[in-house]
């Protein structure tokens, strides 16, 4: 493991056993998280990010539980040299809200409404550190508001509905470092949010971090979200990893398809087009993902290659590409393939286009 | 498609000081407070808010979804709210509505072919070879094929369901459509195909769209004319270029100023400081002066009207640009976020065979 790596993902698969078949939730998913850095995990739905923050946090934890639950997974995730998924649901306990804590996306489903801010507060500090006074956890607890820019004594006796979205969000921030955990996990912190609210808590959360030198994984599916906030990235297709490395390389050189897919699917400000380009076709239904390459359903490059496994990892200046023709342009020729086109007409005016 | 020539004189759906208040708890909550605007034929109307903003309540009044408090809804000159139950109904025919949630708004236990006959056999008379026929076509023009149509909701995608959505909603070949938040559910490679569909069918029936959205990178994208609202009332109006490459009204800038580019590098977004002030009390006075560094004297007692720019244009009538606030000419100018070429010189390269290759697939 290299230096300064706070978690390590390595091999992770995930399966589950539906009525209509076997499903490959993650298929091969290999990350590092560096130390004090915000990783941002990104994909649309039903990638898989989701699932694997929960199977980090150990609330998916088929190996360690024995529980009937159809799960099935293997690989390792290392968490400061320790696989987490070896380990029993009471030392997860342990560990979850100390070590690594979570946000969730949701923050009036995930607050509980019939205790208050306080105590709901209180209990994450009591449960972890139990030698505490009552007094120090008080202290802790208006130290902690404060510092997600809530006014301590006056909340402390409200209720998560007499809050707005972007309070609770705070206090669901505050709740996850109050135990000051090494890795937060925030999954789709700011999705439920309207944008001024959510330039206000990922400003929060990008001066926690300064302060705090944590290392946060933020789950979204905003590439804006991704630009703003995030160290490193890693872009999730379908249960694999397509491509990642740090966030300026990714947006000024992509490389996979999906990804320079998916970055021309978005309405660019200030940007006139009369039309947007997309990815043509859908996701494949997670039971009948094809052999390989999970992108080749719905990907311009494809050819029989793409169905073999296990696909090439290129790095390229500073990141990774899962991708048999990395880079595109030494694969691929524009000029070539004029003359053989049959559509002579519609390929001059895509060159004038160029 | 120019701004120009999609406008042409009479409205085709003017609100005229709607109001719009629901009691709660003994106290009344103002969701709109005096909104009057134009919608032309053939323009693509966006009206953008942050949520409790009434947005959506404006757009289900147009259709007397929700019944206004006070004001009117006209329709080519005439007062909808007059109408009794049937003539509505005749009317729903030319004016229609596509949801939020597509996996909400279709009825479960209908399948497709039911789902868009339903309408086709009410507002067009169709029955039998002809009404099946209409009803494939539908599915063609939203890019679904007829082999879909024996198939219920569930499944479908979500982006296959919004399809249906639009497809039922074109059925009774409406004139004008208000999509309240039509592609927020969709996931971003989705969503551009569900832009790309609205804007090639309102190139291909002329259609009107009423278009209630937070998006604002999905409004510029698809939109002519912008209404910006805050707490139930619209602060800023104008073309969607006034509006976003010279936002006068503060909060329309803050607004501009939060959204998270996707460019790396442009660190630390601007926030607005506070919080929406609660609707069943609201400030007296402009409504936005609790968040606003520019607020006067004057912003305390008087509510500022919607009033003309100096400068801004008229084109048949309609004027370019309109504000709602006192303090307008001494706000500095909004300096736009500039698209900086940052594009390693492989990635254009890749972009191009991206394009290329799709073409050919």
């Amino acid at each position: 493991m290299e230096r300064n790596t706070l978690l390590e993902v390595k091999d992770l698969r995930l399966s589950v056993n539906t009525h209509q078949g076997q499903a490959n939730i993650l298929d091969g998913v290999n990350f590092c998280l560096r130390e004090g850095k915000v990783t941002c995990l990104v994909g649309e739905s039903g990638c898989g990010k989701s699932i694997t923050s929960l199977t980090i946090m150990g609330l998916q934890h088929p190996l360690a539980t024995n529980k009937q639950n159809y799960l099935q997974a293997s690989g390792e995730i290392l968490f400061q040299g320790e696989n987490l998924l070896t380990k029993s649901d009471k030392q997860m306990e342990a560990l979850r809200g100390e070590q690594i804590a979570m946000v969730f996306q949701e923050p009036m489903t995930s607050l509980n409404p019939v205790l208050t801010i306080g105590e709901q507060l209180s209990e994450a500090v009591r449960t972890h550190a139990p030698h505490l006074s009552e007094t120090d956890i008080k202290q802790k607890v208006s130290t902690t508001l404060e510092k997600v820019n809530i006014s301590g004594q006056d909340r402390f006796d409200e209720y998560p509905f007499q809050l707005s979205g972007g309070m609770r969000q705070r206090i669901m921030i505050a709740m996850a470092l109050i135990n000051d955990p090494k890795l937060l996990i925030a999954d789709e912190p700011t999705t439920a949010l309207d944008v001024t609210v959510q330039a206000q808590i990922l400003n929060l959360l990008k001066d926690l971090q300064t302060d705090h030198q944590s290392s946060i994984l933020f789950i979204t599916h905003d590439l804006g979200v991704v630009a703003e906030i995030a160290d490193d990235v890693i872009v999730m297709y379908g249960g694999q990893i397509v491509e990642s490395g740090p966030v300026e390389e990714i947006f000024r050189d992509p490389q996979h398809p999906y990804l320079i897919g998916l970055l021309n699917s978005i309405p660019h400000f200030g940007e006139k087009l009369t039309r947007l380009q997309t990815i043509s076709g859908m996701v494949p239904s997670v039971i009948a993902m094809p052999e390989g390459c999970r992108f080749q359903t719905r990907c311009p490059f494809v050819t029989d290659k793409c169905t073999a496994a296990p696909i090439p990892v290129n790095h390229i200046s500073g990141h990774v590409s899962h991708c048999w023709f990395t880079p595109l342009e030494d694969n691929f020729d524009l000029h070539n393939l004029v003359p053989i086109c049959d559509q002579i007409n519609k390929n001059e005016e895509l060159l004038n286009v160029i | 498609m120019s701004f120009n020539t999609a406008v042409t004189q009479q409205p085709i759906l003017s609100a005229k000081n709607l109001v719009k208040k629901f009691s709660s708890g003994g106290s009344v909550l103002h969701a709109t407070n005096d909104v009057s605007f134009d919608v032309y034929p053939g323009e693509t109307l966006a009206i953008v808010g942050e949520s409790g903003c009434g947005k959506s309540t404006l757009g289900r009044m147009l259709l007397r979804l929700h019944e206004p408090s006070a004001g009117d809804v006209k329709y080519e000159g005439e007062s909808i709210l007059n109408l009794n139950g049937a003539e509505m109904r005749g009317l729903r025919k030319d004016l229609q509505m596509i949801f939020q949630d597509p996996f909400a708004s279709l009825n479960p236990r209908m399948t497709v072919y039911k789902t868009l006959a339903e309408s086709l056999k009410i507002h067009q008379k169709l029955r039998g070879q002809s009404l099946r026929e209409a009803v494939y076509e539908l599915l063609g023009l939203v890019g679904l094929s007829s082999t879909h149509a024996n198939s219920y909701p569930q499944e479908f995608s979500g982006g296959q369901r919004q399809r249906i959505a639009i497809a039922r909603a074109l059925a009774s070949k409406p004139k004008l459509i208000i999509g309240d938040e039509p592609v927020s559910a969709l996931d971003v490679s989705v969503q551009a195909q569900v832009i790309n569909l609205l804007n090639d069918l309102k190139a291909k029936f002329g259609l009107t769209l009423v278009l209630i959205s937070h998006d604002l990178s999905v409004i510029e994208h698809m939109s002519n004319r912008v209404l910006v609202m805050y707490l139930g009332e619209v602060v800023e109006m104008g073309t969607t270029d006034e509006v976003f490459n010279h936002p006068r009204h503060p909060y329309t800038q803050a607004l501009l100023s939060s959204i998270p580019h996707p460019i790396p590098g442009s660190k630390k977004l601007k926030t607005l400081p506070g919080e929406l002030p609660n609707p069943k009390n609201l400030p007296a006075g402009c409504y936005f002066r609790s968040r606003c560094q520019h607020a006067g004297q004057r912003c305390k007692q008087e509510r500022p009207r919607l009033v003309n720019l100096d400068g801004a244009t008229q084109v048949t009538g309609v004027t370019s640009h309109q504000v709602a606030c006192f303090m307008h000419k001494d706000i500095p100018d909004f300096i736009p976020i500039r698209f900086e070429e940052h594009k390693s010189k492989d990635y254009q390269t890749r972009q191009k065979l991206y394009q290329f290759y799709s073409q050919k697939k």
